[in-house]
């Protein structure tokens, strides 16, 4: 990126090339930042559950524990993948980027919204486990953050 | 303990502890996690097995009751099921209809309970292990029914039907039975409790295979039945279905068309046309009708030949009368298959059993493009290449069925009957032969045709003085009677 502002100024009037400003990639690395620890937190509280679901004494004395144990294989991948992650580690911070990112953020939301079985996850886990689980409320809680440190920047 | 106390559904008794709640619940959440293995309430039979003995008679004529407090359990187990019988998945389905329906059967269960604490107050050692095993069992029943009833009635899926019984609905689900399974099944033909592989005797056993389908034989409390598994599609290219209009495809229907036709035979008082309905096995749902006796025509005619059998009159006169009674059958069924393959055929001394087998072919759609098209389709019989059954009205008929013929109102005992079973057209189908019987019966009761006594009837001018057996075999009858066609030289 060209660091002279006159420069700049001249590649973008001249050859309509848009730079990020330096608040906008800032704002792209703490929002990939912020996605990346939701998604550890979610991945480790799944990670949790797997084990507090197969250390349960009911399960364990369960005949069918072994259906369980190979079924639980799949929890970890019960999360929805996000595709704004990686545009947010690609940086960029121009302002069609920062609009795509907030459309793909808001098209996971609505992923997320519909994700019939991890609700029925979350229930089970607070219901029948007694050990509340709010992946939900982790991710959303991290795209609303998202959402307010892209809108600030641009 | 109080009454209030007692009456709170208690904790899951130690028979099915080692399943665990949770896993059930994890069933909604994680694929591939299998039903827990479940059964049906005990019966008073399995109870009286493991007591080694029934309960004894009343003495001096009903004056000293014996074995009181044990009919007494039976009759409360009997109460259970006539509650899981009354009602159906839509009635408990209906707003407030599920409480209702819950409400009811634990009220019973508690009876159960009940009666079994009067017993084991008088009763001690194993006979009252025995009744002890009940109450388990029946508490193990009453802890499963609410999430049983949650799956049955669960919105998301599709869901088995709503004119299926709950006896019958827990069955299906005990057995695995998908929605999809019961695609072209009448709910409320199936007696899914009562006849399946829990049920049965043991493992069932081929026994035949048609062109459409092969049958097993199964038996339950030592009872013979033919099973037949409903086929969600005819892969036969056989014709008849075609010219039927019989979605041949997508949905034959064939097991209610079968049990439409015992049906028809109930209400005429018609034995030849076997008592059917639905049951499970070996994991299927199919269509299980009474074993008949005896061998088909076909059979017993290859190793010699039926002619060779001396039928006494009495003999030969049952038969023409049951094979009469058969026609009549065909022709108000709209069957098209009656060949010397599909019914059988019992001789014993003067006794003489004929069962109609293989009733798929049967109610035609009188809206089908097939039928409209061709207008010999549409006749009453049809007339089509294929057709096996008689191309005649019934030459004659016993008193006993034509006077039943005669009594019935369609509308008012037929209809009701075939509905969820056959389709609207099919019905329609139906009543119009069953309009053409009743004028054709009226006619030949005017004319002398309708017969008392087939040992001893004569026909009048213009064949005066023949016999039953002459006259069902006169020149050109060959397609105006089974007997004539079937039994020519006999």
């Amino acid at each position: 990126m060209p660091d002279d502002i006159a420069q700049r100024t001249w590649v973008s009037r001249v050859l309509g090339v848009q730079f990020a400003s330096r608040t906008q990639s800032s704002a792209f690395a703490a929002a990939s930042q912020r996605w990346q620890q939701a998604g550890a937190l979610a991945t480790s509280d799944l990670a949790a559950f797997k084990a507090a679901l197969l250390a349960n004494s009911e399960v364990k004395a369960d005949p069918r524990l072994n259906f369980v144990a190979a079924s639980a294989i799949e929890i970890p991948n019960m999360l929805p993948r996000s595709t704004f992650d990686g545009l947010l580690r690609k940086g960029g911070g121009t302002p069609e980027a920062t609009a795509k990112v907030l459309d793909s953020v808001a098209s996971y939301r609505r992923e997320l919204a519909a994700t019939v079985r991890l609700g029925k996850l979350e229930s089970f886990a607070s219901g029948s486990l007694k050990t509340p689980l709010a992946l939900r409320k982790t991710l959303t809680d991290a795209m609303d953050d998202i959402e307010t440190t892209l809108r600030a920047a641009a | 303990m109080s009454d209030t106390d007692r009456r709170k559904p208690r904790r899951q008794s130690s028979s099915s502890s080692d399943f665990s709640i949770i896993v059930d619940d994890l069933q909604g959440v994680l694929d591939g996690i299998p039903d827990r293995p479940s059964k049906g309430l005990m019966t008073f039979e399995e109870l009286q097995a493991k007591f080694g003995a029934k309960p004894k008679k009343d003495r001096f004529f009903g004056l000293k009751k014996m074995s009181v407090r044990y009919k007494a359990i039976g009759e409360k187990l009997q109460a259970v099921k006539d509650t899981l019988t009354s009602a159906t998945l839509g009635d408990i389905d209906d707003q407030g209809g599920r409480q209702n329906f819950e409400q009811l059967l634990n009220a019973r269960l508690d009876e159960v309970d009940d009666a079994c604490a009067r017993y084991q107050k008088k009763h001690k050692g194993s006979k009252s292990r025995a009744v002890q095993d009940l109450r388990d069992d029946a508490q193990r029943f009453r802890d499963e029914i609410p999430r049983a009833l949650d799956k049955l009635l669960g919105g998301e899926e599709a869901r088995l039907p709503d004119d299926l019984k709950v006896d019958s609905a827990l069955a299906a689900q005990r057995a695995g039975i998908k929605p999809a399974q019961m695609r072209g099944v009448s709910g409320k033909h199936c007696e899914f409790a009562k006849f399946n592989d829990e049920t049965s005797d043991g493992p069932p056993v081929h026994l035949a295979k048609g062109n459409v389908n092969s049958v097993q034989l199964v038996s339950h409390g030592g009872v013979d039945r033919v099973f037949k598994k409903e086929q969600q599609t005819d892969t036969s290219r056989a014709l008849a279905p075609q010219f039927m209009g019989i979605d041949v495809k997508n949905n034959p229907r064939y097991g209610n068309r079968n049990v439409a036709g015992g049906v028809l035979g109930k209400m005429l008082g018609a034995t030849v046309m076997p008592d059917s309905k639905f049951a499970i096995s070996n994991g299927e749902v199919g269509l299980l009708m009474d074993k008949a006796p005896g061998k088909t025509l076909q059979k017993l005619i290859e190793p010699g030949d039926i002619d060779d059998i001396a039928l006494s009159p009495k003999a030969l006169a049952s038969l023409q009368k049951q094979l009469m009674d058969m026609e009549a059958c065909d022709l108000l069924t709209g069957q098209t298959d009656r060949h010397f393959g599909n019914y059988m055929i019992d001789v014993s001394g003067d006794s003489v059993t004929v069962t109609a087998i293989d009733n798929d072919f049967s109610f035609p759609d009188p809206d089908s493009d097939a039928v409209n098209m061709n207008p010999q389709y549409a006749e009453i019989p049809p007339k089509f290449y294929g057709m096996n059954s008689i191309r005649s009205l019934p030459a004659l008929l016993s008193r006993e069925i034509a006077g039943r013929i005669l009594a019935i109102d369609f509308n008012r005992d037929l209809a009701p009957e075939y509905e969820g079973l056959l389709t609207e057209p099919e019905i329609r189908g139906a009543r119009a032969r069953f309009q053409v019987m009743q004028n054709h019966v009226r006619q030949l009761d005017q004319n002398g045709y309708i017969v008392d006594n087939w040992e001893t009837w004569t026909a009048p001018p213009p064949d005066d003085g023949m016999t039953a057996t002459a006259f069902l075999r006169r020149d050109g009858a060959e397609n105006k009677s089974l007997f004539g066609r079937d039994f020519d030289r006999l």
